[in-house]
Order: structure tokens, then sequence, then C-alpha cells
């Protein structure tokens, strides 16, 4: 098989095996899509949905296309209205800047809403070192947190967790019993983050966007803990990817038209947030400090090359809700901070191909999340793309290559290419019962292990096709021979 | 003046699905297209490009454009082969010499249904088949290609033929190429939910325009005990032809 | 890492040198399949907020606005509402709070609202707080029919028209604070407000 290490394979497979053997799971998966994709429908019909994801994908493309003048512009704009940006190469720069900030400004309770961004960068432990108590306050989060995992689903990070489990974990947090109703539970949430909201020293955000030309960060939520994590606290810290960027705020309408849609099967989320710099003088509230962390962590590499436009993404996690994959493995396979199709191209791009040796390959190449893709990214090419760089890298196992290499002689010599087919006959009769084979070995092992496969017919095609009697022509399937030919059969008429 | 298709029946349907290419001439001859076989061609090189092994899906694709070059049309028996040519052949050959002439065949390739729909613009078929099918849109086929009505427009001319929508067509079936074998074990789960759909829809008959997906759906109903027949959409208009 | 550095990184590999002229930025803003928000939008903006499960009050003049909210706060015994002091008046039922985590109700005007999602668009500056529609259980907003605008590209075209009078926060609200985070099930009332109400104040 194709991975260059046998173990990573194995642990993949490990992970795939846990979830697919999880009834639960499963369920939760199927369940998630089928809503997912139902309320997407009312989408379309109330937009003309394909007129706005062209969109999407224009302003996208234009900024990403720009990048080097949007994010100048975004960080002149910041600083202008009193933020400060700071811009981090790696992973690594990202956390020492917001750690030493949280030792500067002596942040002992930190809040978050929710960024994929501060996940891929490994932020919480490195705060934590400081001494400092990170609380995440999205929900989805919040429940990830409890139970120190990774996201299930880039917009859902806890919709694996069932009613009852959440239940269990948050009544040991409340040191009582508390019911198994989804209200009540939301409630006792909403409690007992408030107090951290309302203590809390610092608060560390995403962004969905940042607009360059008026330094605006703008947040897409429904909890209304976005808005308490930015307003609260003294410091407010943005981390987010430098691509993330639209070049104005006209520029914002198809990407707030479509985001919520895709992501959460709404016309529009509870609160959408324009922040522009820190709280000015004479604001009743908001934040006093204001910093922007630009984080780049491998994004600059896939500038140039053919995989540039998976910058575009804006993290709807609608290919998520269409991968008949992901559907069955889940976010946790792809052990990566991005799952799904958009994990399935990003996380090799900006960890290397070794890291994620398996991503590519685990897919059916489906299409379905090109055709869904918010922002038009061909994610399905991406994955040809792929493949063949993990090929290129020596990734691929040589039994392989040493197959499509005697395969392609073959097809290169028809006769050959006759006599192999005339020998295939024979060979999975060796395994067969009757007409069915149903065990093998290596590949045919793999297919048989699960579904029958019928003995093809003594002859080939091109076998039936040279005995054909000569002079064929209107002969029809019934096997009489009409008389004469020349039967004029276009345009709208039936068959004779 | 009569119109002229090479058949291409693609490296599985020669092999293994004989006769699906056999139905497939059968059609095609009645309905007046004069229909050759070129025999040189043997596999269109998308398990290999599929797999990331360019350079021998390049090798299998310039011994597929000889085949064809003097094709007028090809008409395939597999939408997702037909969307190798199509989709892919440019890419597969850009900046190559073969560039020009991978345009061109990809200009002049059709699959089966979409010849009979859109080029021979059939209205009217004199097939009868009883019963209730159902059709499995392939993913190739549906997304690359825009395939979607032309196979259900064929059947609704299909006299005793009703059409039982499949739920949930829009999934993939598992298959995948190589997938099917590299990652067994979740080709298995979709399409174990494919086949659950299949039975849920009662039909009586599956059909389609891919004989690897059929395939594959085929061989998990046969594992589960399931008695539906399989057949490629030539199968049925030829079987039920009326003379 | 120095921002320099940084940026000519980028530069770098899209092969940019120097500081080329970049095109207008494209602001495509696709037609609404339907006419309602443009041609009806206070109807349209009415239908909303009922989907939105918002509780709509709608009133002939501020006047009747603020015997209506009055009415409210009486019928709920809310001891304690915030709003910005310029949108307070005497002899509303309990007291003015300027806290708004202390306050059980809290009040806000709208620079806009928003027909096609049922938005209302708030300035957060000054004597305006965030925390106004945001901290108490039940949120409340004062809108002029007039300042109704069909869609969410409206109001952003009226704030990139004006782009030195940005303030520090503009909120788009849009029904209560939601999550179906637990078992798809959805809640109202997370961090946010659970109920929000609004004053529909016409020939304003």
């Amino acid at each position: 098989m194709a991975a260059v290490s046998s173990a990573s394979r194995k642990a993949f497979d490990a992970r795939v095996a846990r979830t697919l053997g999880d009834p639960g799971l499963q369920e939760v998966l199927r369940s998630g899509q089928d809503y997912m994709q139902d309320l997407c429908e009312a989408a379309r019909e109330e937009l003309d949905w394909p007129a706005w994801l062209d969109a999407v994908g224009e302003v996208r493309r234009h900024t990403v296309a720009h990048l080097d003048h949007y994010v100048e512009q975004f960080a002149h704009n910041v600083e202008m209205h009193g933020g400060v940006v700071f811009c981090a190469a790696d992973a690594a720069e990202a956390r020492e800047y917001v750690a030493e900030l949280a030792r500067r400004t002596s942040s002992r309770l930190i809040v978050k809403s929710k960024s994929m961004v501060s996940e891929e960068i490994a932020l919480n432990p490195a705060l934590e070192a400081t001494g400092a108590e990170v609380v995440e306050t999205d929900l989805g989060e919040f429940i990830i947190q409890l139970c120190g995992e990774r996201p299930f689903h880039i917009v859902g990070p806890a919709i694996h967790k069932s009613l009852e489990q959440i239940r269990a974990l948050f009544s040991t947090l409340a040191g009582e019993e508390l019911p198994p109703d989804p209200a009540a539970l939301t409630q006792f949430a909403r409690r007992q983050l408030r107090e951290k909201f309302l203590s809390a020293d610092m608060g560390i955000t995403g962004a969905n966007f940042g607009v360059a030309d008026t330094g605006t960060i703008v947040l897409v939520t429904n909890e209304g803990n976005g808005r308490m994590t930015t307003t609260l606290p003294r410091t407010h810290v943005v981390v987010m990817g430098v691509e993330r960027l639209v070049p104005d705020l006209e520029g914002l309408e198809p990407l707030l038209t479509v985001l919520p849609w895709q992501g959460v099967g709404q016309r529009i989320t509870s609160y959408i947030t324009a922040i522009t710099g820190p709280r000015r003088e004479g604001d009743a509230d908001g934040p006093d400090e204001l910093h922007v962390v630009l984080v780049d962590n491998g994004r600059s590499a896939i500038l140039g090359s053919a995989y540039q436009d998976i910058l575009h993404c804006i993290r709807c996690g609608a290919c998520l809700d269409v991968c008949p994959v992901y559907r069955q493995i889940g976010g946790h396979a792809y052990d990566s901070t991005y799952s799904g199709p958009i994990g399935a191209v990003l996380s090799p791009l900006l960890e290397g191909l070794p890291r994620h040796a398996e991503l590519p390959f685990a897919s059916s190449l489906c299409g379905a999340c090109s055709e869904v893709c918010s922002a038009r990214i061909p994610l399905a090419e991406h994955l040809y793309g792929l493949r063949r760089d993990a090929v290129a890298q020596g990734l691929g196992s040589t039994a392989w290559r040493a197959g499509f290499d005697g395969f392609a002689t073959a097809t290169e010599h028809p006769s050959l290419f006759g006599l192999a087919e005339r020998a295939a006959r024979p060979l999975l009769r060796l395994f067969a019962h009757g007409e069915t084979v149903r065990r093998g070995l290596g590949p045919l092992a793999a297919w048989t292990h699960t579904r029958d496969l019928r003995l093809p017919e003594p002859r080939a095609f091109r076998r039936l096709w040279r005995q054909r009697p000569p002079g064929q022509g209107g002969r029809d399937p019934g096997g009489e021979r009409k008389a004469g030919g020349g039967r004029d059969e276009r345009g709208g008429r039936s068959a004779p | 003046m009569r119109v002229r298709a090479s058949l291409m029946v693609t490296c599985l349907g020669d092999a293994l699905f004989p006769r699906v290419g056999v139905a497939a001439v059968h059609v095609l001859e009645a309905l007046g297209v004069t229909v050759d076989f070129p025999a040189g061609q043997t596999c269109c090189g998308q398990p290999a490009f599929n797999s990331g092994y360019r350079d021998s899906a390049r090798r299998s694709a310039r011994a597929f454009l000889r085949a064809f070059a003097g094709s007028e049309r090809v008409v395939s028996i597999s939408g997702s082969c037909a969307a190798m040519v199509r989709e892919h052949y440019p890419l597969l050959f850009s900046g190559e010499p073969e560039e020009a002439a991978a345009r061109a065949l990809a200009a002049r390739t059709y699959e089966f249904s979409e010849f009979l729909v859109d080029v021979l613009q059939i209205d009217r078929l004199p097939v009868r088949c009883s019963g209730k099918v159902t059709l499995h849109h392939s993913c190739h086929t549906r997304r690359m290609l825009g395939i979607v009505e032309q196979p259900e427009r064929l059947l609704g001319m299909v006299e005793g033929l009703e059409y039982v929508p499949l739920p949930r067509s829009q999934d993939c079936c598992g298959f995948g190429g190589t997938f099917a074998v590299k990652m067994p074990e979740i080709s298995a789960a979709m399409v174990d939910e494919k086949v659950d759909h299949v039975l849920a829809s009662g039909a009586e008959l599956l059909t389609g325009l891919d004989m690897s997906c059929l395939m594959n759906i085929d061989g998990r109903l046969r594992r589960r005990g399931a008695s539906v027949p399989v057949k490629h959409l030539s199968e049925v208009l030829a079987e039920g032809w009326r003379r | 890492m120095r921002r320099a550095a940084f940026l000519e990184r980028i530069r770098a590999q899209l092969r940019r040198s120097g500081d080329p002229p970049v095109p207008p930025a494209p602001h495509p803003s696709p037609e609404a399949r339907s006419r309602a928000a443009a041609d009806a939008p206070v109807a349209r903006f009415r239908e909303r907020l009922k989907e939105l499960e918002v509780t709509l009050f709608p009133v002939a003049s501020r006047e009747a606005a603020r015997r209506s909210v009055g009415a409210l706060v009486e019928e709920r015994g809310w001891a304690t509402t915030c709003a910005p002091a310029s949108l307070r008046w005497p002899g509303l039922p309990g007291a003015w709070v300027d806290e708004s985590r202390e306050a059980q109700f809290g009040l806000a005007e709208a620079r806009w609202a928003l027909a096609e999602t049922g938005t209302v668009v708030l300035d957060n500056r000054g004597e305006a707080a965030r925390g106004h529609s945001l901290l108490p259980a039940a949120s409340g907003f004062l809108v002029a029919e007039s300042r109704i605008l069909p869609r969410l590209g409206d109001a952003l075209r009226r704030l990139a028209a004006a782009p030195d009078d940005l303030p520090a926060c503009v909120s788009f609200v849009s029904g209560p604070s939601n999550t179906a985070d637990i078992s798809g099930v959805r809640c109202v009332g997370v961090h946010g407000p659970a109920e929000v109400f609004v004053w529909l104040i016409a020939g304003e």
C-alpha cells in the first residue's frame, strides 16, 4: 500500500477502524450530513447560488493573488486605529508572541473564542506554561477541551459527543448530576463561562475575515462568546491565517452571504461583529489593547504553486458535510487540525506529505467537495495533484509502481494485453467457487473480503468483435438482419 | 450520411464485461450508427492517473490516442473513462507533443447515454422492460461530465418500466478505482450504505453508466445475499429491444 | 520576524517585485431572487423577525415606543435596564443602570436594520456600549422604519462610504444567541441574550 511507513498507515487504519466500528459515531455523522445537506437546499432555492459562489471565489482569488499588498494595507490600518500587528513566520513565533503578551499584561485568566489557527499552532499549552488558565468558550470547543480531544468537525467540534457524554462531563464539572436536557446543559455552560468572561484578563479569538482597507476584524458567530471575548477582557488578541483577508467592506458581502448557509445552514448568524482597533477614547466598553497575530506557518509556501487557490478557503466546512469518506470516518481519522477534504489537501501542503501521506489517498475522488466549495476551489483536482506529488516524492510503494509500469507496457501492446486477458480468467478461476470469486491474494483479497466478484465471460470483447460475421450494418439486437442499409437516422427520429 | 462512431469499450469492459460492449453495439447499430472498434485500444490510463503515476498513465494514454486517431466520434460505455479523456487528457498532455491530439480526442468523445440523447437526439425507443428500475449516477459521470438527465430520459422511453429514484443518489458508491482495494474498509462502509439505498428503493433492477461502480455495488449486493440484478444501461436497452 | 521579511516572502512566492499596481478590488453583488426586501422592506423585515423568534412591537411614534417598553418592563418585573444615557427617559419602571452586567434588560438604538435577514445594525461607540445588547438576558432595539435597508451589502456600502467614521465596533444582531452544539438540538441564550425585542417605529 502507498505510505512512507507502514506504521503511519497502521495508525491511520486504527483511527478509521475506531470510527467505523462505533455505531453512535456512524449515526451522528450520517444524520449530521443529511441535516446540513437539507438546510443548504433552502439556500439554493433562495439565492442564485452559482453566482454567489462565483462571487466568493472572485473576491478571494483577487485578494490572494495580491496578498502582499493587502497584508501590508491591513497591518497599516489596524495600527492606524490603535491596534498592534505581529507577523509570525511560524507556529513557534506566534505562540511566543502571545505567551509573552500574556506575561507582560499579567493575564492569568484567558478566554478563547473559536480559532482553528490557534489549534494549528498549539497555542493553549504555551499559554498554560505561563501559568494562565485558558478557557475555551465556544460550546463545542469547551466540550472538547474538557475531554482533551481534537475537533471532530471544523464548524461543530463536538458533534461526535452524545447527550449522555456531555451530561456526564458537565455533571463532573458541576459536582452534581445534571439532567439529560440540552437546554439545561446549555444554561449550565452559560453560567459556568459567564464567570470566566467577567473576570478574564485576555480574550483570544480567530478572525473569519480581515478587511484590508479599514483594518477591520470580522467575526461570524451564533453564541455570543465572540462578542463577550472581544468586549470584556482588557486585552484582545486575534490569531489569524495571513490569507484570511478581503480588500474592503464591500468585498465582504458574498462571503457573509454564503458562509452562514454553508457553515450552519442559516441565512445569517446571530452575530456578525466588525472590530476596528481597540476601544476609542470615550467608548463605554471594549478592550484597551488589540493585537493581531498574522500567521504564515507554511501558507506562503503554497503561494505561486498550483495549489494557491487552497488559500481561498473560508473555512465554511461544507466540504466535510458532503464528503462520503468523511461521512464514514469522521474528523479524528485525519489526525490534523483540519479534516475532511480541506484537511486532506491543506494539511499535507502545510506540514508536508510524509506527515500526512494517507490523506490524499483517503478519497474516492467523487468530486462532491469541488461541487460544494464556497470559493470554487477544485479540491478533488488537488487530490490528484497530491497523489502525483506523493509518488514523485517516493512515498508510493514499489509494488504498485511495478504493477502500473507492467500494466502500462501491456496497454502499449494490444496483443500482449489480449494475452493477459486470456490468462486472467483461469487465474481468477483458482479462487472461484462456481461462477463467483470470494477470496484471493493482494488487491483481490482486499476486494473479496467484503464483495463478491463474478468470473468474467470466456471471451473478451475484442475477441468477440474479431469473430463477428462480416458485412454488418443496421443489425438489430434480435440478431435478425434488416435488408439493406443507408438508413438516415438523425434528429428527433425514433429507432427503426 | 450515416453517423459513424468508434466504440470505447474500456479495459474493464473488454476484460470483465464484454456483454456490455456487445449490447452497446447492438443498440447503436439499431439506431443507425455505423460502429467500429479500433483494436489498438486497451486502457485510457485512468487507474494509473488516479493513483499518481502520471508517467505510466501517459504511456497508456499515448497508445489510446493512437488507437482513436482516425475516429470521427468515440462512444464510451464508461462515464468515468470518457471523463478521463475529456477532463484529464488535456492536463496529462499539457506541454507535451500530443497536446493537440489529446484536446481533439477530448472534443469528440462521448458517454453512451449522452451520445444517444444529445448527439443522436433519440426521443423514442422500441424497448420494453417491465418492473421497477433504479439508476446509479456515477460520480465522475455526474460531476465531471454533467450527465444526469440523459440516462433518466432514456429509461423514461422504455415501455413498462417504472423508474424509482435511488435515495441519496449523489453519494459515491465507494469504488474510486484503486481506492476500493487500497482503503477497502472505508470503501466497504460506503458501498454498504449504497446497497441499503438500492434495497430501500424497492427496485427490481439496478442500472447505471459505469461498470466499475456497478461491479462494486453488485459485488456487495451479492455478498449480502440480495438478488437485485445489476445491468449497464446498454444491456437494459438491448435486452428489451422489440424486434 | 521583521515585517519586511514576512511580506517579502509572500511577494517572492507570488513573483511580484517592487510594488506593481493592483487592479481594483471586485465587488460582486448578485441580484436577489426575490424583490421582497427591495420593494417592501418593512414587510420583509417583519417576516424575518418572526422567523428568528424576535418579538416585534410595531408603534406609531417614539413616544408610543417608550410607553410600550415601559409596559414590557413592568410586565416582566425587570428591576434594572441598561441603555445609553441619551436613550433614557423618566418614568421607566425599575431603574436605569450604567453597568450592563447588572441589568436584566438592555436597550439600544439601531443605526440601520436589514430587511432580508431581520438584522439590527448597531454602532457601538461612546455611550452606546457593546454590553447593552450582549450581557442582559433580554435585549431590545428601537428601529426606525426609515432606517431599514434591503440587505447586508447596502449596510456594508454605507460603512465603506465613510471609512473615517467607522467605530471600534459595529454589531450585526439577528435574533437571540443560539447553539446546536449539544446533540444538534437548538438552544437559545448561550452567552448572549435569550430574548430579543424590536420596537419598529413608523413615521421615523
